[in-house]
């Protein structure tokens, strides 16, 4: 039973409610120039991008499996059983590899942070202790014309998928997130193909972590199979020489 | 006694460049931070140097393994002669990933 949010672009009115309650939840500024940035960065963890008449809300996908916790060589990322991929700066140590893995381009970095502050990587985390003080995420309570849902990600589906079926013709027949890269939590729905909203739709259909456990779970054999081969080998070829030297004496 | 300067010679000379760029480079990183020193941004959060050290530090290091795999595991005597060099290299190729105190964005 994970959290998700469910962000309909049809109900989307790009009031950008949604930003400010972020800005406010994570203690960041929030002006008018800020409001027209139209990408997540680190002082605006979601952005609303508008796509001619159409908007698209980013934020993190907070993936069932995700690729930034599978690369994160410290453990600074975690996902928790509620669903949201939560971050610890203090065990972070920059090394961004996040940044590198993410399919969808989400974290961001503090690029100009100065000794003695530490650069940390930002990215939402879909409001970890609100949700699991049973409150909504911030962003779900600021917007006024429900078209980011935050609940049970099931049941958003469910409700995704009663969208689609009610009005067959508002829609673009498909629910973003639901299989891309294993399935998000954070569920799209759209009136036009999900490309034209700025979402990429070429992210592979498999949980990418799995791509390398294929490779990385070949190792334990490698190792224990490598190690006895060339024992072995080095085992014949000293005791050649060791051989030739003990006929040499007998000679 | 008296101090005397060292010769300065053409490679030498190549060398203290790279060691006095590689300290002004420093300087900045310590100075400016990871974004102003570098020009990284979120959409490209990690430097070609990465490639760099992968690629040829590491490769590096695979041939002084390779070397030492073939004079003391397969016992080819006659390569002997160059293993230690090759070692030093190997290590040398490691080290380039020092560059990880500067690239990460906490420096220890």
């Amino acid at each position: 039973m994970s959290k998700a949010i469910l962000y309909d672009s049809t109900l989307c009115i790009g009031c950008k409610a949604c930003e400010g309650a972020c800005a406010e939840r994570w203690g960041l500024p929030y002006d008018d120039k800020i409001a027209a940035e139209e990408t997540i960065s680190a002082h605006k963890l979601t952005a609303i991008e508008t796509h001619g008449d159409k908007f698209c809300r980013r934020l993190c996908m907070n993936c069932l499996q995700p690729a930034c916790v599978s690369v994160c060589p410290v453990g600074a990322l975690q996902k928790t059983t509620l669903g949201p991929v939560t971050y610890d700066a203090d065990k972070c140590m920059g090394c961004r590899y996040c940044m590198q893995a993410c399919p969808f381009q989400v974290p961001t970095y503090e690029w100009n942070a100065q000794l003695p502050k530490l650069p940390r990587m930002r990215k939402c985390n879909e409001c970890y202790e609100r949700q699991s003080a049973g409150k909504l995420t911030a962003c779900a309570e600021a917007c006024p014309t429900g078209a980011t849902k935050n609940g049970d990600r099931d049941e958003l589906i469910a409700e995704a998928r009663k969208r689609l079926s009610d009005n067959p013709s508002q829609y673009y027949q498909g629910i973003y997130g639901l299989k891309e890269v294993g399935g998000t939590s954070v569920l799209y729905l759209s009136a036009v193909p999900f490309q034209q909203i700025g979402l990429r739709t070429g992210v592979p259909q498999e949980p990418l972590p799995e791509t390398t456990w294929r490779v990385l779970e070949l190792l334990p054999d490698i190792v224990s199979t490598g190690t006895v081969l060339l024992g072995g080998i080095w085992w014949i070829t000293n005791r050649r020489d060791e051989v030739a030297k003990a006929e040499g004496k007998r000679k | 006694m008296k101090w005397k300067l060292p010769k300065l010679t053409v490679w030498r000379a190549i060398f203290a460049a790279i060691l006095l760029s590689g300290a002004y480079a420093t300087y900045l990183r310590v100075r400016y931070g990871l974004g102003g020193a570098t020009n990284l941004s979120d959409k490209f959060p990690w430097g070609i140097w990465i490639a760099f050290d992968v690629m040829c530090g590491v490769a590096l290091a695979a041939g002084g393994f390779t070397l030492v795999a073939m004079v003391h595991i397969f016992n080819v005597k006659s390569y002997k002669p160059v293993l230690r060099p090759a070692i030093l290299t190997a290590f040398l190729g490691y080290s380039l990933t020092w560059d990880i105190r500067n690239g990460c964005g906490i420096r220890w």
